[in-house]
């Protein structure tokens, strides 16, 4: 079913639907704010949060509008208010850190260094140019759903993008040519 | 045509971030039960076609609108707008709560000691809304309500408070003193 | 408050009910210094209860009342002295969302005389729904220059969330709406 009729019946009340947009979008937007975190309990949080908001505003959500987008813009302030929110609190208590490597991970050794060292490198970005990276290349979004999005102008957008690949561009070199 | 040279080079590495990752799945499950809980708690409760629970929450709003002569601490005004002083120092402040699904809802904030016990609040119009008016000391003061006496929920109506002490957010109420200046 | 009128031992007692020992001792410190500074009680004691009915760790709940009582020091260095309590706790939210506290006192100096516990309650909330702590700080700033009163900030408060809704993104829902008030054109 198209995202237009799930969000047709979640906006009559339909939460069967809604789950299934929950389900259908939920790897996109965790991907996009364990990037933008960087700590996957803070993304997990974020993401529910995200989701949560949007089922209470789906009454509002007008026709025509694409969802995905409406869910990303959603998410992306969720994920600017939370890092600005962690970086001011002191964990006196002990970071769950170590914890949050997840669950083990049963794919090829290769698969998993490809990622965690493209992350890593992706990580290293500073956080508006890291997150029009995230949107362009791995949500692949249009610049036009990106300043939806993000706010910014479309040109300060590909300045970001550009910007951002120009900082990837030799470590990326480095990974995929060793 | 694409700003940036060697394109491929970056969407390979979107393509790898975009692998994905073996926690996902448990936390899908968990967010389709957060939001099932969360339906339970704002549908009514099913008899035939079921309106969306958006709708109960405006009609509420609207009824209450209607209301006048005690300061409401919901609705359009977060400032509590006029009031029944016994006292100049205090204000009773009404709290409305839609939650037709509900088997209890109290009130909790910075003025009962977050005593989830200390505040229960009463099913009014029919039995969509749930509500309570007490006295408040003018100022800003911090609440929740809490939904069948586990779930913290804020005012759907009020401005969200910045603090998030304990990983949520509470509602904020302001009680302006007898002579509003504004 | 209602706390404001129950005398100090009644508050420790219900610190001392609800807190373990450690705790409560880390507490009633935090609430001495701020008693002996003349900064308000209420909300440290408030947000120790608080941790305590949410079952919170008493390290955590320590953390909290030790950030809230900074923030409080903060929030009345940039007011000024003779800023009410109201407007102190605001303040003190409004620094904990990141508002600098130039942006906290470049609000005092917008010259309103008009009290500014509602407006910074309203820029606490914008910078919660997402709207970037610069942009709120300068559109309430703004309002505030403009002698906005209460109901405006209400407004403003309702159609940026509004607005945040419905898909516009909340600095450019924030830098339009403020128009309103201000009757400028929006800010850049």
């Amino acid at each position: 079913m198209t995202d237009e009729a799930l969000v047709a019946r979640a906006v009559e009340g339909d939460v069967d639907a809604y789950a299934a947009l929950a389900e259908r979008y939920y790897s996109s937007c965790a991907r996009m704010a364990r990037r933008m975190l960087r700590n996957d309990a803070d993304a997990e949080d974020v993401v529910q949060e995200t989701f949560l908001r949007a089922f209470r505003a789906i009454g509002r959500f007008e026709k025509g509008r694409e969802f995905r987008v409406w869910l990303f813009t959603i998410l992306v302030n969720q994920c600017r208010t939370a890092a600005t929110s962690r970086k001011r609190r002191q964990l006196r208590f002990s970071d769950d850190e170590a914890a949050l490597a997840g669950a083990a991970d049963q794919r090829p050794i290769a698969v998993v260094e490809e990622k965690s060292a493209v992350a890593a490198a992706v990580d290293s970005l500073e956080p508006l140019l890291r997150e029009a990276f995230v949107l362009k290349y791995v949500e692949g979004l249009e610049y036009t759903e990106m300043a939806t999005i993000t706010g910014a102008g479309i040109s300060a957008l590909k300045m970001r993008v550009k910007r951002a690949c120009d900082a990837l561009r030799p470590k990326l070199e480095a990974i995929y040519h060793e | 045509m694409s700003d940036v040279d060697n394109e491929e080079l970056f969407e390979r590495a979107g393509a790898a971030l975009r692998e994905s990752s073996a926690s996902d799945e448990r936390a899908r499950e968990a967010l389709v039960r957060a939001i099932r809980a969360e339906a339970r708690r704002r549908r009514t409760p099913p008899r035939g076609a079921m309106s969306p629970w958006w709708m109960a929450l405006a009609a509420a709003a609207v009824a209450f609108a209607a209301g006048l002569g005690i300061g409401r601490a919901t609705g359009r005004q977060f400032v509590a707008a006029t009031s029944l002083a016994s006292d100049s120092a205090q204000r009773h402040v009404e709290f409305v709560f839609v939650a037709p699904a509900a088997r209890n809802v109290s009130l909790v904030g910075d003025f009962n000691g977050w005593d989830a016990t200390a505040t229960p609040m009463r099913r009014t119009d029919g039995r969509a809304t749930w509500s309570v008016s007490i006295p408040l000391a003018a100022g800003r003061h911090v609440y929740s309500f809490v939904v069948d006496g586990n779930d913290w929920v804020t005012d759907p109506q009020a401005p969200l408070s910045p603090e998030q002490w304990f990983g949520q957010r509470n509602s904020v109420v302001v009680v302006p003193v007898g002579d509003r200046r504004s | 408050m209602i706390f404001a009128a129950v005398a100090a031992p009644a508050q420790e007692a219900r610190l001392r009910s609800a807190l373990d020992a450690e705790t409560f001792t880390k507490v009633t410190k935090m609430t001495d210094s701020a008693r002996a500074e003349s900064l308000p009680v209420d909300p440290l004691v408030g947000v120790a209860l608080e941790g305590a009915q949410r079952r919170a760790p008493g390290a955590r709940i320590a953390t909290a009342v030790h950030d809230y009582l900074v923030a409080l020091r903060g929030a009345r260095a940039a007011l000024g002295a003779d800023a009410a309590t109201p407007e102190i706790v605001s303040g003190a939210g409004v620094l904990l969302s990141g508002v600098s506290p130039e942006d906290l006192r470049r609000i005092r100096a917008a010259g309103t005389r008009r009290p500014l516990t509602v407006p910074l309650v309203v820029l606490a909330d914008l910078i919660a729904r997402g709207v970037p702590k610069d942009t709120a700080a300068r559109a309430i700033e703004a309002a505030a220059r403009a002698n906005a009163r209460d109901d405006d900030y209400s407004a403003l408060r309702r159609y940026v969330e509004q607005d945040i809704l419905a898909g516009a993104s909340p600095a450019a829902a924030a830098m339009l709406r403020v128009r309103s008030i201000t009757g400028g054109p929006p800010l850049e």
